[in-house]
């Protein structure tokens, strides 16, 4: 059994309408600019912003699913509230892709980093047995303003999405 | 132990911010047959600046070693060298290294000749050393034309980057 990770922001990622999260050059944020690639940028706000996107579940998940998320800021002080909402959609012409409500909502709070701009990663557990080779997985990334520990005064930037899960 | 590969081109992907850079194009606008109209990037023939393109991906977790970063392209010109460079960053850890800092970590320079027939597929690769690598680093990752920079880039069309792949040995 070996454990892997897949990236999950692809050509069906769309930000919400809410203008507050947005894919811009790293460069804007940046002190240094050496590296002007784009991130993904979520404000600071009271409100609950984010991205939708999807991903196929590799032929050969078993399980221990897990979503890794890449990310920092050039705050120091506050955390912030990472949601992720999504349906995992299987078979064919066996299921909807257009239901109502999520499959599975969590959440997981993570504390700015020691200094402006190290890299931060952390690890949502997902629920294994929601996912199946091959299902279309249906996703919300959210930073939740809504959330009381959702301190971080500025805005935050995510560099990767990753499916983690392990093989047989 | 296996060799893979790995797409890199994402989200990521962004065209240097300058006013003379890579540039999403549709593929028809280069080809003649148009029978694929999907998107590449073009890198110009630009004799007063270089052209270059970010991107950044996250290093897998069945990585051992022998880290190559390639890139698939072509031109529709039969003469010349397009003179390339890749470069590279990794970040490791959690809360212990910055993402944004003033440091490239290796380069890797190539002068490429042209293919003889216009739009025949061309390869190439650069290899980097291992032990900069490891399993779940971000790796900030750019390619450049050195059309500036370089005085032997003398192909005289666009560049046309189909794809970029990072190729690792696995256990």
């Amino acid at each position: 059994m070996a454990t892997h990770r897949i990236p999950i922001i692809g050509w069906s990622a769309i930000p919400d309408t809410s203008g507050n999260c947005f894919p811009e050059g790293y460069d804007v944020k940046a002190t240094n600019d050496v590296w002007d690639r784009l991130v993904m940028v979520f404000n600071d706000t009271s409100t609950r912003i984010g991205f939708h996107g999807g991903f196929t579940v590799p032929k050969n998940y078993v399980g221990n699913a897990k979503l890794a998320v890449v990310w920092t800021t050039t705050a120091t002080s506050g955390d912030v509230e990472w949601d992720f909402d999504y349906r995992a959609v299987g078979g064919d012409d066996a299921e909807s892709l257009d239901q109502s409500g999520t499959q599975e909502s969590v959440n997981l709070n993570d504390t700015a980093p020691s200094a402006a701009h190290e890299r931060m990663e952390t690890l949502i557990t997902l629920t294994s047995s929601n996912f199946a080779a091959d299902d279309e997985v249906e996703y919300l990334f959210v930073r939740d303003g809504t959330d009381a520990g959702d301190t971080i005064a500025a805005a935050t930037m995510l560099f990767e999405l990753l499916f983690e899960y392990t093989d047989a | 132990m296996a060799t893979q590969r790995i797409p890199i081109l994402s989200f990521a992907s962004r065209a240097e911010n300058s006013a003379n850079n890579a540039q999403l194009s549709k593929f028809d606008v280069s080809a003649t047959n148009d029978q694929w109209d999907r998107l590449v990037y073009l890198f110009p023939d630009d004799g007063s600046n270089d052209t270059r393109l970010f991107g950044g991906f996250v290093v897998p977790k069945n990585f051992v070693g022998s880290p190559v970063i390639g890139w698939c392209w072509t031109t529709g010109v039969i003469a010349g060298s397009v003179s390339w460079e890749i470069g590279y960053l990794d970040v490791t850890g959690d809360d212990a290294e910055s993402l944004d800092q003033n440091t490239i970590r290796q380069t890797d320079q190539q002068l490429i000749v042209v293919a003889g027939t216009a739009f025949n597929r061309l390869e190439d690769t650069a290899s980097f050393t291992a032990s900069n690598f490891a399993v779940d680093d971000e790796i900030h990752v750019y390619i450049r034309r050195r059309t500036n920079t370089d005085a032997l880039d003398t192909a005289a069309g666009p560049a046309i980057l189909f794809n970029m792949f990072f190729q690792y040995s696995d256990s």
